[in-house]
């Protein structure tokens, strides 16, 4: 027979465990229901393609991605894209993430928090990102 | 103090009778499973439903990935001068070490590349490709071969520049 503080434990422990589970299935429904995840891998693919383009030109480019961003965080690392909902802290479950190919050379390093707009430059054969207010240049 | 407490809960018989109950130790692994596999499930569903959104149409990721080896002075363009020649195949640089250096792909499925140059009037060159090309598979994709300027000790000559993809 198990105490009445055992029972109240393991109770907890039910509830804490199906509550995270209950949150995590129900954000990730929620984002792919409205199609916000599908956006998020759009603008991961945009991004990435433009980097490969841009690795793909001579000369030195300027380019502003063009569609509002400052609802994620944006990070550029390890030859991929991965867009998060802003302030998720990279625990988002459904971050669009998309490669590039990447150079030897070259190493891209990107954290960008909420930035409007995002913009990415290619300076001899170094490609950098930063985030931006207005798309001015 | 954390490591001494925790090990004095890891110890404790109390703890014990609470978390780790024989009676309930079924429970707990039935859960793992049936929740293991809703995630995987879930995760397949999901995967399978798209949105026209994020669909890149066409080659275009693959028309992009090339232009790198017909246009990039990193890649195998010729560069006089600080200016560069697009088209202009450098023949000093059609090297695998070349090509590993400006298309390096940490992923191994994102697309592959062989390519092969050849020209009527100079040496054969061996064919170069991406260190993610199978060897074992047929390309998927081999567009039509580009014309272009071969630059070999101070002379340019006409060649074809053939690129075939894989994983696309």
């Amino acid at each position: 027979m198990k105490k009445r503080g055992q029972l109240v434990n393991k109770a907890l422990i039910v509830l804490i465990t199906s509550a995270v589970v209950i949150i995590t299935f129900y954000s990730a429904g929620k984002t792919y229901g409205n199609k916000e995840a599908y956006y998020r891998l759009a603008v991961a693919k945009d991004i990435a393609l433009t980097i490969d383009y841009l690795y793909s030109i001579p000369g030195d480019v300027e380019f502003i991605y063009p569609n509002e961003v400052s609802d994620y965080d944006i990070e550029i690392t390890d030859n991929s894209v991965r867009v998060y909902q802003h302030g998720s802290g990279k625990l988002d479950a459904t971050a669009g993430i998309y490669g590039y190919a990447g150079t030897s050379y070259d190493k891209i390093n990107t954290f960008v928090s909420g930035p409007k707009y995002i913009e990415i430059k290619k300076t001899g054969n170094t490609i950098t990102a930063i985030g931006l207010q207005d798309k001015t240049i | 103090m954390i490591q001494t407490i925790f090990t004095k809960f890891i110890k404790s018989k109390k703890a014990e009778s609470q978390l780790w109950a024989p009676d309930t130790m079924l429970f707990w692994i039935l859960y793992g499973i049936v929740l293991g596999f809703v995630a995987v499930f879930f995760v397949i569903i999901v995967a399978k439903t798209g949105s026209e959104q994020a669909t890149i149409y066409g080659n275009l990721e693959s028309m992009y990935l090339s232009q790198r080896f017909l246009k990039s002075p990193e890649c195998f363009s010729y560069k006089y001068d600080g200016i560069l020649m697009v088209n202009t195949i450098d023949a000093k640089k059609f090297t695998s070490e070349q090509i590993n250096s400006c298309y390096d792909p940490k992923n191994l499925e994102m697309a592959a590349f062989r390519i092969t140059l050849s020209s009527t009037l100079i040496k054969s060159f061996e064919p170069v490709m991406t260190k993610n090309w199978n060897t074992n598979r047929e390309y998927a994709q081999k567009p039509a071969p580009y014309n272009v300027l071969v630059y070999s000790d101070g002379k340019f000559y006409n060649g074809e520049l053939t690129i075939e993809i894989q994983n696309i």
